[in-house]
């Protein structure tokens, strides 16, 4: 091996060592950045999905309570039309004597009082509080604290069962596994959040649907309110 | 930096590559056939072309340094022969070295076109500098896989993380869509609230109205009945009286 290093006038060893050994480490250092900030990216997207529930549930309350108030509303408005045919025979009553006669007649016919099925089986609701009830349980990751003390193949086991990698590791470093951890939790959150946007939309519509029906009901009551005013005003008169 | 010996390697295999050298038809032969075996993308294939028309130029390079030898130096011809033996030999050793690599890396690589094709464009380069360096440039090697390594795990990871970017910004908007639904029904909250309180009044004011009205049926009602009592006992007192009249009108008329 009698061939010098220098017979390449562009080789110079300190640039060769340099090449690959300063290189690497800068390599290095930016694959740690990246994924420190891979981390940090699944933390608050973490932080994020929280939020995003607790709003959802929130929400929810709300939407219940306004679709109880809705209900209630529904009901009165039929109330409100059932009296006023009443008040209508009693008005038919007072203006004349073939008036009342017209009652009988028309008597019959109003046996047929119109019950809406108001009292839907609104499996929605359901879901919604099956959600709520299940926020304090979630709520309660730290089981595994009490296997972490068995130092047992068990809670390898465990690990195994439960953890499932969700992207091709790199660097198998102790930041991937948080990184998977992390990709674990965004998951169950965001299977949450689908839940519970699948719910509040189903109420929404339900509501929608009802608020459809109550519209007219509540054109006729007003319609009737203002005829049996009349009405009155030309009896008063006489 | 350390470097790994391997003097004792290539003095051992030293006969058996210089059997190779004259067989170098045949080295060629069973690089096609992996070639081919393979069956790379276009790329890889024309790469491996060059490495080894490079293998091809240091064997001719190595055989004119051999001629240069025997014709000036004469008398010492089998110190010569014998020292550019082993620097034929070397070379070639190197060469069968990096070709391994290749194959090695190939075959790991598996289906990362793009580490591939970094992997063989490091052996190239590793080739080129070999070219201008004695064989003792083959110490380097590994560092130049690491780095290169390092570099694809770079590329891996930038990857990844543009994802992960992405996916937090949709959590994010979907964040934002959680707060306006929230918003908007909290807002249509108090427009229920004021419509449920109008019912509820409604309802009430309806009913009294209903109350009222029955009252004012009954009243009419009686009113009615003594109209009627009344009416019909004046009729009666005008018909007592009419006969009454006309009883003393022909009592009269009779007894006049």
């Amino acid at each position: 091996m009698a061939v010098s290093k220098n017979s390449n006038p562009f080789f110079a060893e300190e640039d060769e060592e340099d090449w690959s050994f300063e290189k690497k480490e800068k390599i290095q250092e930016q694959i740690f950045a990246s994924e420190d900030r891979q981390l940090d990216s699944t933390m608050r997207a973490l932080r994020s999905i929280q939020e995003s529930e607790s709003m959802g549930v929130a929400t929810a309350e709300e939407l219940l309570r306004q679709g109880e108030q809705l209900n209630n509303i529904e009901r009165k408005t039929d109330e409100i039309n059932q009296t006023m045919t009443v008040t209508q025979k009693h008005l038919n009553n007072i203006k004349s004597v073939f008036g009342g006669i017209k009652n009988w007649w028309g008597a019959k016919k109003t046996s047929t009082a119109a019950k809406e099925p108001e009292t839907k089986p609104s499996r929605l609701q359901e879901t919604l509080e099956k959600h709520r009830s299940d926020q304090p349980v979630r709520r309660n990751p730290d089981t595994r604290g009490f296997y972490q003390e068995d130092d047992d193949l068990d809670e390898d086991f465990m690990k195994g069962a439960r953890t499932q990698q969700y992207f091709k590791p790199v660097t198998h470093s102790a930041r991937e596994e948080q990184l998977n951890e992390n990709l674990g939790e965004i998951s169950n959150g965001l299977t949450t959040l689908k839940g519970l946007a699948l719910g509040l939309g189903d109420e929404i519509e339900r509501q929608n649907n009802q608020l459809d029906r109550l519209g007219p009901k509540v054109g006729k009551a007003n319609d009737h309110l203002e005829h049996q005013n009349k009405q009155m005003k030309t009896i008063l008169r006489k | 930096m350390p470097v790994r010996d391997r003097l004792l390697e290539f003095e051992a295999k030293r006969d058996q590559y210089e059997r190779e050298s004259m067989r170098g038809k045949k080295g060629k032969k069973s690089k096609k056939e992996e070639e081919d075996d393979l069956s790379l993308p276009g790329f890889l294939e024309k790469v491996k072309g060059m490495e080894g028309k490079l293998a091809l130029l240091k064997a001719d390079v190595s055989e004119l340094k051999k001629m240069q030898n025997t014709l000036y130096c004469a008398p010492k011809v089998l110190e010569s022969d014998l020292q550019k033996m082993e620097n034929l030999a070397e070379q070639i050793l190197s060469s069968s070295i990096t070709i391994r690599k290749d194959i090695e890396l190939l075959s790991s690589a598996g289906t990362d076109q793009k580490s591939q094709k970094k992997g063989l464009i490091m052996s190239n380069s590793v080739h080129l500098d070999m070219n201008y360096q004695n064989p003792s440039a083959v110490f380097i090697d590994p560092y130049f896989q690491e780095s290169q390594k390092a570099i694809s795990e770079l590329q891996d990871l930038q990857d990844r993380e543009r994802e992960l970017n992405d996916l937090e910004g949709q959590i994010h908007e979907v964040n934002m869509l959680f707060k306006e639904m929230h918003g908007m029904v909290q807002d249509q909250g108090k427009m229920v609230d004021n419509i449920e309180k109008h019912v509820e009044q409604a309802v009430n004011e309806v009913q009294s109205g209903n109350q009222q009205l029955e009252e004012a049926q009954k009243s009419q009602c009686a009113a009615r009945k003594k109209k009627i009592i009344c009416f019909s006992i004046l009729i009666t007192v005008i018909v007592i009286v009419v006969i009454i009249i006309v009883i003393t009108m022909t009592d009269n008329s009779d007894s006049g």
